[in-house]
């Protein structure tokens, strides 16, 4: 299970340390590897369940839960499209697109949504060559890539994840009613259909279950639903997150109350939620060091030429498209301790759509490679308006300075034998496979 | 400048590595290292200047004599009361602990206190002395000499121990938030219009907005910039710090016990004040919790607490360790900003109630004890953050072990065990301070 042969390229590469923040950009795209997240879809919970939680019914996608929708399934062939722009300016994609196909590689989880989100992102991408995305079947297929712990790839001592967890909340998780309490105000006023300027705040109706009420509901760090339960704090989550949906499917947000900014700010708790339970080191380390592991080696392979077992593709991929979760791209961020701001977005937000894309290139003149990352996604007023997009108005780009390897140009430029060094540190060896 | 004996010390600590979580604490406090921050003060710029931001004057704080204090940062004598209530606390714990005997002027012989220059900083750790170990004499702070120029503990920048690369510092921040700071006021919009609606006095619900009152100046409106900042300030935020400055005052106001009328102008609650106290942690976590800031100007400080326990344990006096050996208490003030830092270093995380996560409070410290199993031998870290809540803060409340100030057993990543305490076996806690530390930002000086 342990990748020893990392090491043996770090040496290979350990020439390339020196660079250093270079006027001109020599460098050119030899690979590009995007993680992203599946675009639009309905609530993951059904609008029965969701109805308890607020005065009117959640609105219809058209979909049933957690199906991708039909405006989400555009807004991903737009955002395909962009690509297809850029990577055939970057001269990794040709506009023979069957020729090209067989340098692309795309593999999603297993789940409807994602599935379609990487066929319709390919359809932006790849327009003239037929859809291939490799996925496993049936879609409760557990994905070694995207559920290590499920998959057996990864163990998960589940106390030990209450303890990382609970030992970042000062052991009181209910505390976070008060720290949120702007956001519980927000998400209960809208839930409850009433201003949220208004004082004192109503009595909750009573047929409506009140997501905000932790006496009755606490928040508290559980073993449960993976990988941890936050109690009221999960219920809360759900109940929130149809709203970015509502807003980028084009519906009205919130029943009407929530401008784009309202949006913004209730998704803090499912930064929150997000945060804790995937950002934490201890489950980053267990959840995302196998697809950091697959990506780290797919850039060292794609380097070197060298066939190499614990990788996406073959030595002449040139475009690597993974699609998973939110969970799954929060994860590979809180493991390298990487940040990101999108206008419009809070801090660290996995959008619908958007994806951490790391870039392979080569410097021209002296044949070093670099990692460039970015976080790439488009705006929620992209999403609602299906704004089209060219590389004069691209999605928005955030450049990500990843910590201990950028280098201060304006790309933030990451030696690779720096990031496998890195890598090697972040990545739990014993929570990772070397399977293709 | 590098740190080759602590890995000596961590092979010799190896056999400990195996520490689990066990049933019963048997564990016995050898050595407690609390670093905290200086307590309820006064505001960073003088009224005159905050009067620039707001329609209404900032109010004064009472000194002794109910007249107002005159000078930025100084220490409040409600700030000062509150941080002897805090050392009588821990007065308490320690002598429960075994660690003091109330024999305080033989208790002093074992306690080190060092804090920053700053009389905000001094007067703080002597009111803190005072509440430990009132009986001991005049309070005994090791302040390093003016002569010999800045701490190199706090503020190692200045202090030549390390050295900032301003170009890294600055995409360091900006590669953090897409290199458009700007993005930030969008994010933190619900937070901006609070406190313009709190400077300008109108109706949170005020729409549209209004105007900027003639001859002021709306700090929310200046543009957020990662610019080259300067050894006080490590980038150079833009409005961001201009709105920290004018926000600054609020929490003090409350936790200095002002009249109601006299907080956010009366129109501030507790959770008003947590809520646009987001503003002023956004500013720490970019200048200070970001991974390079973090690793230039905690490590020294990170490398002192770590060979300070390690020479507790082994009994071997070390370099870059404080104290001696023998040394049971060791209490560091400094700023919000050190510790803030210190917890980026080591990705700590904390939440006490009233605050927002990762506040580091008035008076509130960041303590890490040094406990020996009595079956097995094992040292391990127990790390915690302590602070008087704001109402604990604000009323001046007596702590005692029954009262506690509030505690946050905080997890070390890449080291804490998953008891209830979060022990962190030492050999590991030096594994994890070696990767994390930059040894050419530490110095070996005692």
């Amino acid at each position: 299970m342990k990748p020893p042969s990392l090491k043996v390229f770090a040496l290979t590469f350990s020439f390339v340390c020196s660079l250093t923040a270079q006027p001109v950009d020599d460098t050119t795209l030899k690979q590009v590897i995007m993680f992203g997240r599946h675009s639009v879809r309905g609530p993951v919970a059904p609008n029965a369940y969701l109805n308890n939680f607020s005065v009117q019914p959640f609105p219809d996608f058209g979909v049933a839960a957690g199906i991708l929708t039909p405006n989400g399934e555009k807004l991903e062939t737009i955002l395909g499209g962009y690509y297809r722009q850029w990577l055939t300016q970057e001269g990794l994609l040709t506009g023979n697109d069957t020729a090209d196909a067989n340098f692309v590689f795309f593999h999603a989880n297993a789940i409807q949504r994602t599935v379609d989100t990487a066929e319709h992102l390919w359809t932006g991408l790849l327009p003239g060559a037929p859809v291939n995305v490799q996925h496993l079947t049936p879609t409760t297929a557990i994905d070694p890539l995207f559920d290590p712990v499920d998959a057996g790839v990864a163990q998960l001592d589940s106390r030990l994840a209450i303890a990382s967890v609970i030992g970042r909340l000062g052991g009181n998780p209910q505390s976070l009613a008060s720290a949120y309490a702007p956001e519980m105000g927000l998400a209960r006023s809208v839930l409850l259909g009433y201003p949220g300027t208004q004082t004192p705040a109503p009595a909750t109706p009573a047929n409506v279950t009140d997501v905000t009420n932790f006496t009755t509901n606490p928040i508290a760090v559980t073993s449960g639903s993976p990988p941890v339960s936050l109690g009221g704090l999960s219920t809360l989550g759900n109940a929130i997150d149809p709203f970015i949906m509502e807003y980028a499917d084009g519906l009205p947000a919130g029943w009407g109350q929530l401008t784009a900014g309202g949006v913004s700010q209730t998704s803090r708790i499912t930064n929150l939620v997000l945060g804790l339970e995937f950002r934490t080191t201890y489950l980053a380390r267990a959840y995302s060091s196998n697809v950091a592991s697959h990506i780290v080696r797919s850039m060292v392979q794609s380097a070197t030429g060298n066939a190499m077992t614990g990788t996406l593709g073959t030595t002449s991929t040139k475009v690597v498209v993974l699609i998973a979760s939110d969970v799954n791209v929060c994860g590979l961020a809180g493991l390298f301790h990487i940040d990101w701001l999108l206008p419009g977005y809070q801090p660290d937000f996995c959008a619908p759509g958007g994806a951490l894309v790391f870039q392979l290139r080569q410097s021209q003149s002296t044949g070093e490679y670099v990692v460039r990352a970015a976080y790439i996604a488009q705006t929620m007023d992209q999403l609602r308006n299906q704004t089209p997009l060219t590389l004069e108005a691209p999605p928005g780009i955030a450049p990500i300075f990843i910590p201990d390897c950028s280098s201060a140009n304006a790309t933030f430029d990451c030696p690779l034998a720096k990031f496998v060094r890195i890598a090697k540190q972040v990545i739990d060896p014993q929570a990772a496979d070397l399977t293709n | 400048m590098k740190n080759h004996p602590l890995i000596l010390v961590a092979l010799t600590l190896c056999c400990v590595c195996i520490l689990t979580a066990q049933p019963s604490d048997d564990t016995q406090l050898k050595q407690v290292i609390i670093f905290g921050r200086h307590g309820v003060r006064t505001p960073n710029a003088p009224n005159s200047t905050l009067f620039n931001f707001s329609v209404q004057q900032y109010p004064n704080f009472p000194d002794a004599s109910g007249a107002p204090l005159t000078g930025v940062s100084v220490l409040t004598p409600n700030g000062a009361a509150d941080e002897t209530i805090l050392g009588g606390y821990f007065r308490l714990w320690l002598t429960q602990e075994g660690l003091l005997t109330s024999n305080d002027s033989a208790d002093a012989n074992f306690v080190f206190f060092q804090a920053a220059s700053a009389p905000l900083i001094t007067q703080t750790a002597e009111a803190f002395w005072t509440g430990m170990l009132p009986a001991a004499g005049p309070p005994n702070i090791y302040v390093v000499p003016q002569a010999q120029g800045a701490d190199p503990l706090f503020d190692p920048l200045d202090a030549g121990v390390a050295t900032l690369d301003s170009e890294m510092a600055v995409a360091a921040v900006n590669g953090r938030i897409g290199g458009n700071p700007q993005a930030l006021a969008s994010a933190y919009a619900p937070e901006l219009a609070l406190t313009r609606s709190l400077l300008f006095n109108y109706p949170l619900s005020q729409t549209p907005v209004p105007v900027t009152p003639a001859g002021k100046e709306d700090v929310t409106s200046i543009p957020f910039t990662v610019a080259t900042g300067s050894n006080t300030l490590p980038v150079n935020l833009g409005g961001l710090a201009l709105v920290a400055e004018a926000i600054d005052p609020f929490v003090m106001e409350y936790t200095d016990g002002l009249p109601n009328a006299q907080v956010g102008w009366g129109q501030l609650t507790a959770g008003g004040i947590t809520q646009i106290f987001r503003l002023y942690d956004l500013l720490l976590d970019l200048a200070f919790r970001t991974p390079y800031l973090a690793r230039v100007q905690s490590s020294n400080m990170a490398s002192h607490i770590v060979r300070s326990l390690v020479q507790a344990a082994t009994g071997n006096t070390m370099a870059g360790a404080l104290a001696t050996p023998e040394t049971k208490v060791i209490v560091l003030i400094g700023t919000n900003t050190n510790i803030v830092g210190l917890a980026g270093l080591f990705h700590l995380d904390w939440l006490l109630p009233s605050y927002e996560p990762d506040v580091a409070a008035p008076s509130g410290a960041l303590m890490f004890e040094l406990r020996q199993s009595q079956s097995t031998g094992e040292y391990i870290v127990r790390v915690s953050y302590v602070a008087q809540t704001m109402d604990q803060l604000r009323n001046r409340t007596a702590l005692t072990l029954a009262a506690p100030p509030a505690s946050a057993p905080v997890f070390v990543p890449g080291c804490s065990v998953r008891n209830a305490t979060l022990d962190c076996p030492l050999g590991k806690f030096v594994r994890i301070a070696n990767q994390l530390i930059d040894p050419h930002s530490a110095d070996l000086v005692n």
